[in-house]
């Protein structure tokens, strides 16, 4: 069953001549309780895609079409007030850089309770302070954390802080927009590992937004990848990685540096840059890069192509043989 | 081509490079020496707190080398690498570069130091001023250190260093601004700048983890051909441990201010002998599902360099430690007397005991 339907969605980002199309008509279904990890360079959308869903884009200098339905109702058609009953209590969102979220005045035990007297204004105070100190367990932190401070604590603890705030009201859909890129390693595994621990305890579908394949093919069991705004393959981790059907999904697994016993992986780097968004163009959005790039690449969009139901991709030309097809 | 065919080139290739590094170790053409490094720091407010950001770092470079030097981030890498070209000033050991502290060089004549030394930062979009243009950034350089007599012979210098590097039409950019340049084509300015004095080494921190992967593998490229035709040394500074693999010669792993295990690129990463080296690779995933990684758990995160441990510096967290590393300090050892040292005293055992 899909917990987040997302069609034809597009953002626009308004400049003032010009307009960058960030997100071209996607179609996107998430299931529940099947993470999915969206990759993609800079620039190709997958931020703005999950921003735009959630609506927290400023109004002004974007515009957002589309439907994006979770639970049966759309998103893009909510009221403001039905919109914030949704966020943060069904879906809620951890950003990059956790020790910019905290206001250095206020402990986290105060970021923590301020949640409660949004939503659940009934709430008891001991009854708060029980589900704090579970949550705080959950993540791997002491109940002292409450009355620190946050410059009191590392990058690493106050990232875990703000996933412990992010699960407080037992969200269906958690998305982690580069959460822990900005950690080091061994951290990042154990943050991720941890989630991946409570979450079918929680009911949780998690979302998680990063350039790192080696993260999703690790901790999630779907793979979006993004290009210049668009979808340019989905499917199940073990598909899409190791028998890519898209030439873009080939040349950004190959761009890596791997860990091959032998330690000869080598690197290649794909030829050009991503075409410039502000300029409109036919076709497919990779065609100028691509090495089975034809004339109708350049002219027609690729639509969407079933491999089997769960995988899919967008291109004229797909690989046979994927990842060893050179 | 079968894969029996892959598998004995692949060997023909390791073979190659292990040959070369045997090569450049033995030729004895060291070009930096560092010995018992330390950089100590001040809080503003806590004057009688040391940061101890680097305590004690010793290692050698030889001519046209490549070290990689990675590990996590507060390990004192970057710090490494400035006080190495003599951004600041280590508070007490010797870098002697050339068989020169690089003290007397700087006193001397700050010039001539960043004619041997040069840095490649990690941001190429902070590197420049965005109202120079291109040609006039690079052809400055040259001016400054009085090569080329007039302004139509710099040009042309740099013109030709353009075209070498593949950066086309050369025209093009000697004229453009750097807003105008991608990311990565700014990197390779960058590299190509540090590159134009023909310095003996340059330190590269983070020099691809603001770029797309996509492009990563050219500006990498770009720098390891630089250096190997102009036989300049490299310090490779890093956190992605499979980018340094692949560029380094030798790689040093540093924690909290000291370097824990140093060796032959393939050796540390294959090989692994400290605890700490063994749970970092073990951390590091690969794109392939079909290689889930397998993490070794450590506990905790690392101390803060204000407070360090007694005894060994991992003591607190690698799940080997005994008392006496806690109380004893390691030093670097040479168990398998082949260059690869190691900081612990049990390592060999870990060894053996898998």
């Amino acid at each position: 069953m899909s917990i987040l339907e997302i069609k034809d969605f597009s953002v626009s980002y308004l400049g003032d001549d010009y307009v960058v199309r960030a997100v071209d008509q996607v179609n996107l279904h998430i299931e529940e309780g099947v993470s999915l990890g969206i990759v993609g360079e800079s620039g190709s959308g997958k931020s703005t895609l999950m921003l735009g869903v959630l609506r927290l884009l400023n109004e002004r200098t974007s515009k957002t079409e589309g439907e994006a339905f979770f639970a049966g109702n759309d998103l893009i058609a909510m009221t403001r007030k039905e919109l914030s009953k949704v966020r943060w209590a069904e879906i809620s969102v951890v950003f990059q850089k956790a020790m910019n979220v905290f206001s250095p005045v206020h402990t986290i035990g105060t970021f923590l309770t301020d949640i409660y007297r949004v939503h659940r204004p009934a709430a008891k105070a001991k009854e708060i302070r029980k589900e704090q100190e579970e949550l705080l367990a959950l993540v791997n932190l002491p109940k002292q954390v409450l009355k620190m401070y946050p410059h009191e604590l590392s990058g690493g603890m106050l990232q875990r802080t703000s996933i412990a705030m992010s699960l407080m009201l037992r969200p269906k859909i958690l998305v982690m927009d580069e959460a822990t890129t900005a950690l080091d390693v061994i951290t990042q595994n154990q943050i991720l590992t941890e989630i991946l621990e409570i979450e079918d305890k929680l009911q949780l579908t998690r979302i998680l937004i990063t350039h790192d394949m080696s993260v999703v093919a690790n901790f999630c069991k779907k793979i979006a990848v993004f290009y210049a705004g668009r979808l340019m393959e989905v499917g199940f981790t073990e598909d899409v990685l190791i028998n890519p059907k898209h030439p873009y999904t080939r040349d950004l697994i190959k761009s890596y540096p791997t860990f091959a016993e032998d330690g000869t992986g080598t690197v290649v780097r794909i030829p050009g840059t991503m075409i410039d968004l502000k300029k409109p163009y036919e076709g497919c959005p990779y065609a100028e890069r691509c090495s089975q790039a034809t004339d109708r690449c350049r002219k027609e969009r690729p639509l969407e192509s079933f491999v089997n139901n769960s995988w899919s991709y967008y291109c004229h030309n797909p690989l046979e043989g994927g990842r060893a097809d050179e | 081509m079968s894969e029996k065919d892959i598998k004995s080139s692949v060997q023909e290739m390791i073979n190659r490079q292990t040959k070369k590094a045997d090569q450049i170790i033995q030729a004895d053409q060291t070009i930096l020496q560092v010995t018992s490094l330390k950089k100590y720091y001040r809080q503003k407010n806590k004057r009688n707190v040391l940061v101890r950001s680097l305590d004690g770092v010793s290692f050698e470079l030889g001519r046209g080398e490549c070290l990689g030097i990675i590990g996590e981030s507060g390990c004192g890498k970057s710090t490494l690498g400035r006080v190495l070209i003599g951004l600041e000033d280590a508070t007490a050991g010797e870098i002697l570069l050339d068989y020169e502290d690089i003290k007397e060089v700087k006193k001397r004549n700050r010039k001539e130091l960043r004619r041997k030394a040069q840095m490649v930062f990690q941001n190429p979009f902070d590197t420049f001023d965005n109202r120079i243009r291109i040609g006039d950034i690079l052809s400055s350089a040259l001016k400054l250190h009085n090569i080329g007599s007039t302004a139509k012979i710099r040009k042309q210098m740099v013109l030709d260093s353009l075209k070498k590097v593949g950066l086309l039409p050369e025209e093009d950019y000697y004229k453009r601004y750097p807003n105008e340049l991608s990311g990565g084509q700014l990197q390779r300015i960058s590299i190509l700048r540090s590159m134009l004095l023909k310095p003996e080494f340059i330190v590269a921190d983070e020099p691809v983890s603001m770029l797309d992967v996509s492009v990563r593998a050219e500006v990498i490229h770009m720098l390891d051909d630089m250096a190997k035709k102009e036989n300049t040394a490299v310090v490779f500074i890093s956190h992605d441990i499979a980018t340094t693999r692949y560029i380094a010669d030798r790689i040093a792993v540093m924690y909290l201010g000291r370097i824990m295990e140093i060796g032959k690129a393939n050796e540390v990463i294959t090989n692994p002998l400290h605890p700490y080296t063994k749970a970092l690779i073990s951390n590091c995933g690969d794109a392939d599902p079909r290689n889930k990684m397998k993490p070794l758990q450590v506990k905790g995160e690392p101390p803060s360099p204000m407070n360090i441990p007694e005894g060994c510096v991992f003591s607190d967290r690698c799940p080997y430690a005994t008392q006496r590393c806690r109380t004893e300090e390691q030093t670097l050892h040479d168990f398998k007397e082949n260059g690869h040292l190691v900081r612990c005293r049990f390592a060999m055992q870990h060894k053996e005991n898998g």
